[in-house]
């Protein structure tokens, strides 16, 4: 690259072309960093997770998560959350007896979570009544992403 | 971009660098320096704002997720308290619906909840549950308290304007098991004063055998007993005490519907509290409607 001969031009080619390669390299930076700050709005992240919140908040006041019933859980899912949003439920239920509480049912519901995306969590904890006395305490997961 | 300069080497590639006396060269290279000096000042500049929103967004996140957590907990209890006491609220009138005494399991059901919450919540949960198990509540602002205990309904203001001085009217019905009521009378009965509480209790047996209904004005600040009796043996009773109190006495298991009627809106709660501890902590009394 460099011209040891006669008024140094070589010399000053190289050292022109390596600035102008890193004033390349700062504005591709520049551009791709700028780039992924629009797309991960950290805002949209929130609400995201409040739209889950509220989801469960609905399917737990029409009494729709006691039912652990998998076509109504997912019909609730559907008309609840955006369509955008893809969701996936994870349900422990535990039973008290003996003075502890016994996982009885670990149930999934929803969509598989795909493999390559960012997840977000919500988490209820519900009870479920027979004969207006509480038999079983339970804890739900969900894990929301954006399709 | 080059500059062609006959003594010194020419300004290369990129124009960059200039060593020679033209200033077209040296402007170029200062402009391009700006140029690139000021867009890295403005990815720093969004990368701090970006910092900035991120932690503001994680910030929001705890406390959604504490303000969650305690609305979640202060929700199921109350369904567990609705499983024996339906309290709801219609702007400025209370409705309870029971049946009396509250059913045993309820103080269990409250016990192992908290229990539950203790063990499994992902943040640090607290609950004192003493007037809830109980069946105890406030009616608010005034600090009415409604007591439970196993032969009594208690209904009890402050002796304030805002307490006492606000109860408009009670309006109760009591339904015993069926052949367990077949009288009611009033035994003593103060209505004299201006300061009255308008009253309407309706007794009745399940099997509707008996029914004695009354609409009256008693005195908030003098005692006034309504007595129920099946075969002439005291089965229960309905007593006006001061200030603005009421009290029911139940011999034997009742169905009770109440209204209590005050001159400004309510809300009820229960003398109890909700601690929730993460990065954000919310501690409060449990808001029943």
């Amino acid at each position: 690259m460099s011209e040891k001969t006669g008024n140094g031009k070589g010399f000053v080619y190289t050292i022109d072309a390596t600035l102008g390669l890193f004033l390349m390299v700062l504005m591709l930076a520049t551009v791709v960093f700028l780039s992924i700050q629009a797309e991960d709005d950290p805002i949209a992240r929130v609400q995201v997770v409040r739209q889950g919140k509220d989801a469960l908040a609905v399917m737990d006041e029409t009494g729709v998560l006691a039912t652990f019933d998998s076509q109504e859980i997912s019909g609730a899912l559907n008309s609840t959350l955006p369509r955008s949003i893809g969701a996936h439920l994870q349900v422990s239920t535990y039973y008290y007896d003996n003075g502890q509480f016994n996982l009885i049912a670990i149930q999934d519901f929803g969509e598989m979570v795909p493999g390559n995306t960012t997840t977000y969590g919500a988490r209820r904890d519900f009870l479920s009544s027979r004969n207006r006395q509480v038999t079983n305490y339970s804890v739900v997961r969900m894990t929301l992403w954006q399709k | 971009m080059a500059e062609v300069n006959n003594r010194m080497p020419d300004s290369g590639a990129f124009g960059l660098l200039h060593v020679s006396g033209g200033k077209q060269g040296v402007l170029f290279t200062v402009s391009v320096l700006l140029l690139s000096i000021s867009l890295l000042s403005f990815a720093i500049y969004l990368s701090e704002q970006t910092a900035a929103s991120r932690h503001t967004a994680v910030s929001l996140l705890e406390i959604d997720r504490t303000m969650d957590t305690y609305a979640d907990i202060e929700n199921e209890l109350v369904k567990i308290l609705m499983n024996s006491l339906n309290v709801t609220v219609e702007n400025s009138t209370v409705f309870l619906n029971a049946s009396l005494p509250m059913r045993p399991g309820a103080e269990e059901d409250f016990e192992r909840f908290r229990l539950f919450e203790k063990n499994y919540s992902d943040l640090g949960v607290e609950m004192n549950l003493t007037s809830l198990k109980a069946g105890s509540l406030l009616i608010q602002p005034g600090e009415i308290a409604i007591l439970n205990s196993q032969s009594d309904l208690n209904i009890t203001p402050k002796d304030s304007l805002e307490s006492a001085g606000g109860v408009v009217s009670y309006d109760f019905s009591l339904t015993f098991q069926p052949m367990g009521a077949d009288s009611a009378s009033w035994v003593a009965l103060s209505d004299s004063s201006a300061s009255q509480v308008q009253v309407h209790i309706r007794v009745q047996d399940a099997s509707y055998s008996f029914i004695y209904d009354t609409v009256q004005s008693v005195d908030k600040y003098n005692y006034s007993l309504l007595k129920i009796t099946q075969g002439g043996a005291e089965v229960g009773f309905v007593e006006f005490y001061p200030p603005s109190s009421a009290r029911i006495h139940y011999g034997s298991n009742i169905g009770l519907k109440a209204s209590i009627g005050l001159s400004n809106p309510v809300y009820v709660e229960a003398n109890d509290t909700i601690s929730v501890r993460s990065a954000a902590n919310k501690t409060g009394r449990v808001r029943i409607a």
